[in-house]
């Protein structure tokens, strides 16, 4: 089984304070399918900043797709983080632009030309049941439309790995399950999915899916909360 | 790596607006009119002083404050007749009462009308305007000056080079001058240029960070403001270009009719036409590279 993602003795400070993160060591499998979580300010939304290649560690090494990202150029990194699909928090869609052009972002940025992004992100848009509100501004959206084109926006690039921290806070439990359902799809697609959440109940939804508990900064030992874990999380230690 | 690193040509779809809000375009239009004017002026000294130069250190004026003018004319024409006879001298032009009317005419308020009927009144000196064929050193003046009092006792003679050698220092001046104002106003062109793009960079900032995430390059952001920047700088350059031109073309118009006769005319050469031409060119240029450099500095913040 591939290794997408190897942290060893990873930490990360914020200016001057304590470690939001210290000791991180683990490794993520190509296709598999994570939930991170913890406490309130345990450390989660800092761990997936270092995933999405936001933040650099102060300490540690990461690896990701086999490469050193620690000590890797500025100017490299921009390759990686295409391969990489977020969802954030707060969607962070851009109000200016329509859920079209919100999906089509990535694959702009990639260099996609015009004639051949139309045909995948309509595709796209039906299959998240908003065909209708391609030209909406977000704003023009409820909030769990705004959260499917923010997914959408994130899976439209085929990432390797797809990054979502807390993508069913602000919805019903049913909307939260059909979108963790979207999740399913794409990993049985191939992604590697990690998925921040503090939600328990959802971790029963996906077959087969590993749990990474953080405290305090630290990864704690998985617990047997998961059902049949296929393939267990890996510790390094 | 081999990223493909341009954003489609359409990049409405990336912000919302297509230009960089603000004064920017003004303040550069205004900035190159200002730019132009000072080269301009700065080309014309320049050309003028060394096309006069030598010619004009070669040039002696000879006066005669003779009031009556029955003597003086005779005077004028014996001296005429001495001076062309000298081996040293190349040409010997007498000027008419006409041309030193219209000479005195912007000092003494007078017209041709006006003149000749208060001849009485304020007499006229003659002049003689005398080319040298080398320029004239102290003993061979000295010989002029007794040779010519012999005929006419209130005779003058005056080189250029006693107002020309400070006028010379006065241009050299004028043009370190200029020069000296042509880096302030490129330094205040990038300072606007830095600013306008920084507060984009804050309106869009939004944007940045998600396109940032995303994979975009730094060049691929940094090009979205320089294309802005470029359409603003061009468009500014266009209108300062063009009033800078009329400016120019209206004063010189103005400046020839003062100075006729004083030295030759101030004129644009050929290639001052052409640096004019460079100015919004070169501004444009700058405020491209200045906005990428702005960008590429914020970018460099965050990882
Ligand atoms: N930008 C920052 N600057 C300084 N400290 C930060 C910053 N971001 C997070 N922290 C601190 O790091 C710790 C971990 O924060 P983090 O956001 O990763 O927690 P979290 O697990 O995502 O919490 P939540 O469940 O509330 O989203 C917290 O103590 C937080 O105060
Ligand atoms: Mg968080």
């Amino acid at each position: 089984m591939q290794t997408v993602v190897n942290f060893e003795n990873v930490g990360l400070r914020y200016g001057a304070g304590a470690e939001a993160l210290s000791g991180l060591s683990f490794k993520l499998f190509a296709g598999s399918f994570y939930f991170l979580t913890g406490a309130s300010g345990a450390g989660k939304t800092s761990l997936l900043k270092l995933l999405y290649l936001a933040h650099r560690p102060s300490r540690g090494m990461i690896k990701m797709f086999g490469e050193d990202i620690v000590t890797m150029p500025r100017d490299r990194l921009p390759g990686f983080r295409r391969r990489i699909g977020v969802v954030f928090q707060d969607f962070r869609l851009l109000n200016h632009l329509s859920a079209f052009d919100n999906i089509a972002m990535p694959l702009r940025i990639s260099g996609i030309e015009e004639k051949d992004l139309e045909g995948p992100v309509n595709e796209l848009l039906s299959w998240i049941g908003l065909a209708d509100r391609a030209s909406a501004r977000p704003t023009t959206l409820s909030g769990g439309e705004q959260q499917r084109v923010a997914i959408a926006r994130a899976v439209i690039g085929r990432p390797e790995i797809l990054v979502a921290d807390e993508p069913t806070g602000n919805v019903d439990p049913e909307m939260a399950v059909r979108l963790l359902q979207l999740f399913a799809g794409l990993n049985k697609l191939g992604t590697t999915v990690i998925v921040a959440t503090h939600d328990i109940h959802l971790l029963r939804e996906i077959e087969g899916a590993q749990m990474m508990r953080l405290k305090d900064g630290q990864l704690s030992d998985p617990t047997g909360s998961l059902k049949n874990p296929a393939v267990p999380l890996v510790l390094n230690n | 790596m081999g990223l493909k690193s341009t954003l489609a040509r359409d990049d409405s779809k990336i912000f919302s607006d297509g230009r960089i809000a603000g004064p920017m375009p003004w303040v550069i239009a205004i900035m190159v009119f200002l730019t132009i004017l000072a080269s301009a002026a700065g080309v014309a000294i320049a050309a003028s002083a060394s096309q006069n130069n030598e010619t004009l250190a070669r040039k002696m004026t000879v006066q005669i404050l003779e009031e009556e003018p029955i003597k003086r004319n005779n005077q004028r024409t014996q001296i005429v007749e001495y001076l062309r006879k000298l081996p040293q001298t190349e040409s010997v032009t007498p000027l008419s009462d006409a041309d030193i009317i219209q000479l005195l005419e912007p000092w003494l308020g007078l017209n041709e009308d006006t003149a000749f009927e208060s001849n009485e009144l304020i007499p006229l000196p003659a002049i003689i305007d005398v080319q040298m064929k080398v320029i004239a050193d102290e003993p061979l003046r000295i010989q002029m000056l007794s040779e010519m009092q012999s005929i006419a006792p209130s005779v003058r003679l005056d080189t250029q080079e006693s107002w020309i050698a400070p006028l010379y220092d006065l241009m050299r001046s004028f043009i370190y001058l200029i020069f000296a104002l042509i880096l302030l106003l490129a330094a205040a062109t990038s300072a606007t240029v830095v600013l306008a793009v920084r507060s984009a960079l804050d309106t869009h900032r939004n944007t940045l960070d998600i396109m940032h995430l995303m994979g975009s390059t730094d060049s691929q952001i940094s090009r979205l403001f320089q294309r802005r920047v470029a359409v603003d700088a061009f468009f500014g350059g266009a209108i300062g270009f063009i009033f800078g031109c009329l400016t120019i073309w209206f004063i010189s118009s103005r400046l020839n009719n003062l100075i006729a006769g004083v030295v030759s005319q101030i004129s644009m050469p050929w290639y001052g036409w052409i640096i004019l031409a460079l100015i919004p060119l070169l501004m444009g240029i700058l405020s491209i590279v200045i906005a990428r450099w702005t960008v590429r500095g914020a970018m460099k913040k965050i990882l």
